[in-house]
C-alpha cells in the first residue's frame, strides 16, 4: 500500500472549454452564439470560485472474484457488479482516488438559482462538473505515468452509482482512505461538495483503457451517455 | 396591436426577463414579462388572466416546443426566468386568494441521490403551468414526502432519480407514502426509468419530460 498522493490543482492549469457545456444543455454541435456568449460569461464569473484539490491511494492486496463480481480491497469487499468487474480484471493493483472542485461553484449556482436566474445556475453546475472531471482527468494521467516507469498500464475510472456499483459502497471506500480531503459523505452515501468524483482505477501489466467508456454501461437511457467522448 | 396579455404571453414564450435583458436579441431594448406585467396590473387587467391567459399559454407553449426539440434547456430557462419575473407581481394575489392555482405539486429526488437539473426543471414548467410547486431538494426520505403531505394532504407527488442504484427508492417511498395516504398520486420521472418500471413500483404516472408531467397533471388530476 503507498501513501495519499495528493494535487492541488488550479483553476487556471485547467483548460476550460466552455463548449463543454453543449451536450448537457442538449445541443448536438456546437452552441448558438448567444448562448455561448452566456456561457462564458458564467466560466469568467466563476473563476475564483473554484479550490481543486484531488488525490489517489494504491493498494497492492488486491483479490477480484469474477463470478461474485467482486472486489476486496483493504479488508473491505466491493459489490462492483459485472461491467466493473470485468473491466478490473487482470488489475494487481487498484488506486482509490477522491476530487473535489470545492464549494463555491456550487453555492454560486444555487445563489444563481435562488436569485431567478436558472441559466445562469444551471449553467455554473454543469461547467462545475465539467472542471472536476477535468481535474480528474489529470490526476488520472499523473497516475498513468507514475506506473508505467514500472511498466504498468492503468484502466478507465469506475465510480459507485455508475455501471450497477452501489452509492453505499462510497462508505466504505471512503474508509480506505487517510484523507478525503474535505469531502464528506451524508448518510445516503452523497458527496458534499457536490462536485466531488471517487472511485477506483485498476493498475496492471496486463489491463486496459477504453477511449469511451460509455459503451460498456448498460444504463442506455443515462443523461451522460455519448456526452464524454 | 397586441394587448398587455399577449405581450406577457411572447416575452415569457421567447424568454425576454426586461428591458435590460439582452436575450432574445430580436427584443433587445424592449419591455419584458417584469415591466408588462406591472403594467398590466397598474391597468388592472385581472392576475388571473394574466396567469391563466399569458403565463400558462406561454408555458406550454415552452414545453410543446421542448417536448419537440424545437428548443433546448437553455431557451427553457430563460422562459422560465421570465415566468417569475411576471409571478413575482402576482405573489400578492396568490397569497390574499385572488389567483387559485390548479393545486399543488411535492417534488423530490430521491434519497440517495443528488442529481436534481432535470427535477427542477419539471418543477419551473409545471409552476408555469399554474401549480403551486413544493421542492423538496435532492436526497430525499420517505418521511420528508410524508411530513409535506401532513400540510398538504390533497398533494400530488413527483420522484425524481437520475442513477439505476437509486430509482429503487421510488418503490420504497411510494410505499412508505401509500401506507399513511393510500390515494396520494405520485408520477417518477429521471433518466433510467420509464413506463413498465412506473407500473412496476405503483407509481401512477410516468413522465419523459416535463410536458408529459404537465399533460398527466391537466388530464388525470385536475
Amino acid at each position: 500500500m503507498s501513501v495519499f498522493t495528493e494535487f492541488h490543482i488550479p483553476y487556471g492549469d485547467l483548460v476550460v472549454d466552455p463548449q463543454a457545456a453543449a451536450p448537457m444543455l442538449g445541443y448536438d454541435g456546437d452552441m448558438p452564439e448567444d448562448i455561448l456568449t452566456m456561457v462564458r460569461e458564467v466560466v469568467d464569473e466563476t473563476t475564483g470560485c473554484y479550490d481543486i484539490r484531488g488525490g489517489y491511494m494504491i493498494f497492492d492486496s488486491v483479490a477480484i472474484h469474477q463470478d461474485e463480481h467482486t472486489l476486496s480491497l483493504g479488508g473491505s469487499t466491493f459489490h462492483i457488479n459485472k461491467i466493473i468487474t470485468r473491466q478490473l480484471r487482470h488489475s494487481t493493483q487498484i488506486a482509490v482516488f477522491v476530487c473535489t472542485a470545492g464549494v463555491g461553484i456550487e453555492q454560486w449556482s444555487r445563489k444563481m438559482l435562488a436569485d431567478n436566474d436558472p441559466l445562469k445556475g444551471f449553467i455554473a453546475d454543469i461547467m462545475g462538473g465539467v472542471v472536476v472531471e477535468l481535474a480528474i482527468d489529470r490526476i488520472q494521467q499523473q497516475l498513468s505515468e507514475a506506473v508505467n516507469v514500472a511498466g504498468l498500464k492503468i484502466t478507465n475510472r469506475y465510480s459507485p452509482g455508475y455501471c450497477g456499483w452501489h452509492t453505499s459502497e462510497q462508505h466504505p471506500l471512503f474508509a480506505l482512505l487517510p484523507t478525503t480531503l474535505g469531502i464528506r459523505l451524508t448518510e445516503s452515501a452523497l458527496m458534499q461538495p457536490i462536485k466531488s468524483v471517487s472511485g477506483i482505477i485498476g493498475i496492471g501489466a496486463d489491463v486496459r483503457f477504453n477511449p469511451y467508456s460509455c459503451g460498456l454501461c448498460d444504463a442506455t437511457q443515462c443523461v451522460y451517455r455519448n456526452k464524454r467522448k | 396591436m397586441s394587448t398587455l396579455i399577449e405581450q406577457i404571453a411572447l416575452c415569457v414564450e421567447n424568454g425576454k426577463v426586461n428591458m435590460a435583458s439582452p436575450y432574445p436579441p430580436q427584443m433587445k431594448g424592449q419591455p419584458g414579462s417584469d415591466e408588462l406585467t406591472k403594467q398590466a396590473l397598474e391597468e388592472n387587467v385581472l392576475p388571473d388572466d394574466i396567469l391563466n391567459k399569458a403565463l400558462v399559454v406561454a408555458m406550454n407553449k415552452v414545453g410543446q416546443k421542448y417536448s419537440e426539440n424545437k428548443i433546448f434547456v437553455p431557451q427553457m430557462l430563460l422562459s422560465a426566468k421570465a415566468m417569475a419575473a411576471s409571478m413575482n407581481h402576482l405573489k400578492p394575489f396568490f397569497q390574499s386568494g385572488e389567483v387559485k392555482r390548479k393545486g399543488t405539486v411535492i417534488m423530490g429526488t430521491v434519497m440517495g441521490d443528488l442529481h436534481d437539473i432535470g427535477k427542477n426543471l419539471c418543477c419551473m414548467m409545471i409552476e408555469g403551468a399554474g401549480w403551486e410547486v413544493i421542492d423538496l431538494g435532492v436526497d430525499v426520505k420517505p418521511e420528508t414526502f410524508i411530513a409535506e403531505l401532513d400540510h398538504h394532504p390533497n398533494a400530488i407527488v413527483g420522484l425524481s432519480a437520475l442513477l439505476t442504484t437509486t430509482m429503487v427508492n421510488m418503490g420504497v417511498i411510494i410505499t412508505s407514502i401509500r401506507e399513511k395516504y393510500p390515494n396520494t398520486k405520485v408520477a417518477i420521472g429521471g433518466a433510467p426509468v420509464n413506463y413498465d418500471f412506473a407500473k412496476q413500483i405503483n407509481a401512477d404516472a410516468y413522465s419523459k419530460n416535463p410536458q408529459d408531467m404537465i399533460v398527466w397533471l391537466e388530464k388525470e388530476v385536475a
